[in-house]
């Protein structure tokens, strides 16, 4: 009796085992894949929703204290990112429909606003020692970069339509782009730090990015800084082994202070796609063949490159689950977007879908699951602009 | 009785995941999980993973779960009964 309910037990284990991951493949995968090809595209209902998602969270005017970090830094960092990426997507989306700008420009200018505050500005404030629009010596990369990236994007989007010398926003972006190119010109390294005694690829790469935005605003032709950053860049920033962006350099030499990270090597490239696509590129595709693979049809990002032993992540990775991150799989998602890699970007969207849990209601649409923050990085990433469609901003 | 309580497990599970994004969503419970500590609140962290292995429960596993057992109680039903033979 008990050996045939030993071999009953066995046949149904082995069943299991052949039919359930021929269902997850064949019936989970296909389900949770169903709209990547609908969010690939350029589909105006789908940036809508998106929008009207993101201005759930504008209205409701964030602060610090709907941050539950326990770190100060990373509470204002966070806020600062919800803001920042919220404000790119809604630039984005009236770049690329020009009709949304009358519904999108006030909104831009709200989120744009509140990163000029003390409160979002206090984590710079307090690695620094002071505010980081003082423009002396310090180079407040952290902050400047990022905030300038979405200011010339901003001037770029209003190019032709509002009186430059008086809108605030666009002297702004005109004074730190001239502060950050100074500080450029100044570095040895021709990196800037981002805290005090800290450099990191990543927001190098912001500042180049605004840099390279602003000059397609005011239509000047690259400048020399820019293109010899690239080489500079190639030289301290790219991994010679696997060709992706080390994540921290030291301050005084650039040698290695912290291994290539997938989280910071794609938010990297997205950034370098708005100044140099073809440099970029080059690194998306040394970075998904280090980082990517699939299992089972759902795309997943290694945080740490195959020979380093994988860490736990931080705040800024989020957790590093058998050396799988979960940010990184949104700043790839944009990449495959950028670069027309639709296969990688299905198998993305796929796992997006299963952990992000999007909920759709009254128009709006939201990623349950990641927050303000993962919100709005997923409405930046989904809105980014094709390498292939930046020749119609020259 | 005992048979019914295998599909209303699966009807709360279903139900349970389907319903939580949006209390999900509200609280910004990502912030339990991706910061524990002193600050956060323990049932947060609880009603996040749960709501994460369930949903990869429904999503994943749940289908090819239902197949192997229709699979088996089709078979069973089949089956020639003792004395039938």
């Amino acid at each position: 009796m008990k050996k045939q309910k030993f071999i009953t037990f066995a046949k149904i284990l082995l069943i299991s085992l052949i039919t359930i991951p021929f269902c997850i493949r064949f019936l989970s995968v296909p389900f949770a894949q169903k709209d990547a090809t609908n969010y690939f595209t350029v589909n105006h209902e789908n940036y809508r929703q998106m929008a009207n998602g993101m201005d759930y969270w504008i209205d409701k005017k964030m602060g610090r204290e709907h941050f539950n970090t326990g770190s100060q830094r990373f509470d204002g960092e966070w806020l600062f990112g919800t803001y920042l990426m919220t404000a790119i997507g809604y630039t984005q989306e009236a770049l690329i429909f020009p009709e949304m700008y009358d519904k999108n420009i006030g909104k831009i200018k709200t989120a744009l606003e509140a990163i000029n505050t003390e409160s979002i500005q206090k984590f710079d404030f307090e690695a620094w020692g002071e505010s980081p629009l003082t423009f002396k010596t310090s180079d407040h990369a952290a902050y400047l970069g990022y905030y300038n990236l979405a200011l010339s994007l901003y001037h770029l989007l209003n190019k032709n339509k509002i009186n430059k010398e008086t809108d605030e926003l666009i002297i702004l972006n005109t004074k730190i782009s001239k502060f950050l190119e100074k500080r450029l010109i100044l570095s040895p390294l021709k990196m800037l730090l981002s805290y005090p005694k800290e450099i990191y690829s990543v927001d190098n790469c912001a500042v180049i990015s605004s840099l390279a935005v602003f000059e397609k605003a005011t239509n000047q032709p690259q400048s020399e800084i820019i293109s010899t950053w690239f080489d500079a860049c190639r030289e301290v920033c790219m991994d010679p082994k696997t060709g992706t962006l080390i994540q921290a350099l030291h301050w005084q030499d650039a040698s290695l202070v912290e291994y290539p990270r997938a989280s910071g090597t794609f938010l990297g490239i997205y950034f370098l796609s708005f100044a140099h696509p073809e440099f970029a590129k080059e690194l998306y595709e040394n970075a998904r063949d280090e980082f990517f693979t699939t299992v089972l049809g759902l795309g997943a990002v290694r945080e740490y490159t195959r020979d380093v032993p994988a860490g736990l992540g931080d705040i800024d990775s989020g957790p590093v689950v058998f050396g799988f991150g979960l940010s990184p799989i949104g700043f790839m998602l944009g990449c495959a977007r950028i670069f027309d890699d639709e296969q990688t970007f299905s198998s993305l969207f796929g796992t997006c879908y299963i952990g992000g849990a999007a909920v759709k209601s009254e128009d709006r649409f939201n990623w349950s699951t990641g927050g303000s923050i993962g919100d709005a990085v997923m409405f930046g990433m989904l809105t980014t602009i094709k390498a292939k469609d930046w020749e119609k901003f020259k | 009785m005992k048979k019914f309580i295998e599909p209303i497990l699966i009807l709360l599970i279903t139900g349970f995941v389907c319903l939580s994004p949006n209390w999900l969503f509200d609280h910004q419970a990502v912030f339990a999980l991706l910061s524990p500590g002193p600050h956060t609140q323990v049932w947060h962290i609880f009603f996040f993973l749960t709501f994460l292995l369930l949903r990869l429960f429904v999503i994943l596993i749940l289908p090819g779960y239902l197949l192997v057992r229709l699979g088996y109680i089709f078979f069973e039903k089949c089956k020639p009964r003792k004395g039938e033979q």
